[in-house]
């Protein structure tokens, strides 16, 4: 097994495809930040003491009277301090022209579905080039224990993947913390480094998901491009018209449930009225219920990456190599 | 006393029957009983490809397993290495039920199937370094068997340069990274030139004499008969004959004697008046005589004044067997 498991991590070190991919991505980050910074326009010093003093007076006058001027406070507050501190903050009061370090967990979010992409790609590929040069056959003939080989092979492409999307990752966020001190803001509020590992994790492991069902898929198909063809038509069929029609099955699909759990916020009714904290988190709702909870995103999302890995390991140690 | 009936004494009868029938019996590295494969066609009805195939190959040597194109070789082979799964029948190599046990035995079998399959993109090195992880051999072995079948000096070339010749021995190269007991070569002369021919018949003979067991698929009879021990002939999907190679030739029975002469029909009218039937063949008289029976031909046509300029035993070779039993079998030669 030790020596499948070496085996298997070589041949997807040795894949071209992995490299360039993540050499692209990381191209471009660097490209993406270079304009970032040409573009930043970061606040004079006669901007950021008028912006000071402006957000100095509001934050007071806030937790003085409280966010409604009665005192009341909005669903999802503990206190008035901590509603005005989160709600009343100096970024506001700057002009926003410049790249701020504040925003890293927002972009790596935002960034998820480009990782997923990427993740995608990578999982059919690891899948679909035996089928398509024939290696099937000589790996069969070095190990015919089939499930073995498909199990261990999942774990091979879910630890590249990992570490090709953290690299991703790391290599974004050193980027952008090098281009916002060179050209930007780099004050950052409460609890940002937390923020930006989770971001990080939630995304990598969002996108390791994404990369095993498109292995699974490629496994099933035989090729890259099933793999790839079918989460592409899937996303276009079934979560972009059929789930348009059918309410009900929204909190089953796979990128809406990743979506949920990528920003944290559940998934709710339509028709509700929901407060959103200036990070993005959900603060309140009214009238809605909770389609799709957080955790049981996770569940859904878990769910589709074990039943189609059975039904790729079902099918694969069932049918003919030829 | 010491010795085999005493150590019997201590276990079951089963194994005891078991443990006589290997002493009395040539070990068997490969059998195949009533192997059946059937194909479905997408427009309904089946393909036969394999159609009852009884097969033995005793452990050690060179065993020849020949078949026209479509006789079912290939299927056999991939039902033997699990990569198909047998309608019917039953398999065993090592003495492991296939495709259940394989995985017990297979680190004893090399093999390659149709085109060895290796990443084009890949070396030539890295490609064998990938599969040596599998059996824990280590870069001692890779230098071993790379400079065995001559590709140590393109070893770092993407295997996409390579010419067929080359893939085939870096496939071969592969397959002796475990250092096998049981080889299996599926065709391993297709599309090599005549160089790479005799190269593969050298070391395909050399792996023989080593105490491997080589099963060499092929439809090149010429080949088969210049390396193998034995050999099986199969012909729509069924094994038509197998044995030793001397064994299936004397199928095709004395086949007698070949005489070159100037005036074939005057040979032959010679040899009518001595009493012995000819048939003239082109620019020759064949003689259905034993060899031992030659001086009296001479004989006859010397006394005519008819001298030989030629006579030999008429030997048959593979390719006639072949042709005859899967002609008999009504099919196509290769």
């Amino acid at each position: 097994m030790t020596g499948l498991i070496r085996s298997e991590l070589l041949r997807a070190r040795s894949r071209r495809i992995v490299w360039v991919l993540t050499v692209a991505s990381i191209a471009g980050i660097v490209v993406g930040v270079t304009i970032a910074m040409a573009n930043s326009r970061p606040p004079t010093d006669r901007q950021i003491e008028r912006a000071t003093a402006q957000h100095a007076r509001d934050l007071e006058g806030c937790i003085a009277e409280g966010p409604y001027g009665d005192g009341e406070l909005p669903p999802g507050s503990s206190s008035v301090e901590e509603y005005c501190e989160q709600n009343v903050r100096i970024e506001f009061y700057l002009p926003n022209d410049d790249i701020k370090l504040a925003d890293t967990p927002e972009i790596l979010e935002g960034a998820s579905f480009m990782l997923a992409l990427l993740a995608i790609v990578l999982g059919a590929s690891l899948a679909g080039a035996d089928w398509s040069t024939g290696t099937m056959t000589t790996v069969l003939a070095w190990e015919p224990r089939r499930v073995r080989v498909w199990l261990v092979r999942a774990i091979v492409v879910a630890a590249v993947l990992a570490i090709v999307l953290v690299v991703v990752q790391a290599v974004f966020t050193a980027a952008w913390f090098v281009g916002t001190t060179v050209s930007g803001t780099t004050e950052t509020g409460r609890g940002f480094g937390g923020s930006v590992t989770n971001a990080l994790w939630v995304g990598t492991v969002v996108a390791v998901a994404f990369g095993l069902v498109a292995h699974a898929l490629a496994s099933v198909g035989r090729s890259t491009i099933a793999g790839v063809g079918v989460i592409v038509g899937y996303a276009i069929i079934v979560e972009g018209f059929v789930a348009g029609f059918v309410e009900d099955l929204a909190p089953r699909l796979l990128i809406r449930a990743a979506t949920v759990v990528i920003s944290g916020n559940p998934m709710l009714s339509r028709g509700a009225t929901v407060a959103y904290a200036p990070d993005g988190s959900l603060v309140g709702t009214e009238g809605a219920a909770v389609l799709l909870s957080v955790e049981g995103a996770w569940v859904v999302v878990g769910a589709y990456v074990v039943t189609l890995g059975l039904l790729a390991i079902a099918l694969f140690q069932r049918r003919d190599v030829q | 006393m010491e010795g085999p009936p005493d150590a019997l004494t201590s276990v079951g009868t089963q194994e005891r029957r078991r443990v006589r029938r290997a002493i009395v019996r040539p070990v068997n590295v490969i059998e195949v009983e009533g192997l059946r494969k059937e194909y479905r066609r997408l427009r309904g009805g089946r393909t036969v490809a394999v159609a009852g195939l009884d097969l033995e190959v005793p452990e050690g040597g060179v065993f020849g397993f020949l078949g026209p194109n479509g006789a079912g070789k290939t299927t056999t082979i991939r039902c033997l290495l699990g990569l198909v799964r047998p309608t019917a029948g039953r398999l065993r190599m090592l003495g492991a039920d296939v495709p259940g046990r394989l995985g017990g035995v297979i680190d004893r079998v090399g093999s390659i199937v149709e085109q060895p399959a290796l990443f084009p993109r890949f070396s030539g090195r890295r490609n064998l370094e990938i599969l040596a992880h599998v059996v824990g051999a280590g870069s001692t072995a890779i230098d071993a068997v790379l400079e065995r079948v001559g590709l140590a000096d393109r070893q770092h070339d993407a295997v996409r340069t390579y010419s067929l010749g080359m893939k085939q021995r870096l496939g071969i190269a592969a397959a002796l990274l475990k250092d096998p007991g049981v080889l299996i070569l599926d065709e391993p002369a297709n599309g090599l030139d005549p160089a790479g021919i005799v190269e593969v018949r050298e070391l395909i003979r050399s792996l023989g004499r080593e105490g491997r067991t080589v099963f060499v698929s092929s439809h090149i009879l010429s080949e088969v008969q210049q390396t193998a021990d034995r050999v099986a002939i199969i012909a729509r999907g069924r094994a038509v004959t197998s044995g030793a190679v001397d064994d299936v030739l004397s199928t095709s029975g004395s086949r007698g004697l070949l005489v070159g002469v100037d005036d074939p029909a005057a040979a032959q009218r010679a040899l009518a008046d001595a009493g012995i039937a000819a048939t003239v063949d082109t620019m020759r008289l064949r003689v259905n005589l034993p060899p031992d029976a030659a001086s009296s031909v001479t004989r006859a046509l010397a006394e005519r004044g008819i001298y030989l300029s030629e006579l030999r035993v008429d030997e048959a070779d593979l390719e006639t067997v072949f042709l005859e039993l899967t002609r008999d079998a009504g099919v196509d030669a290769p």
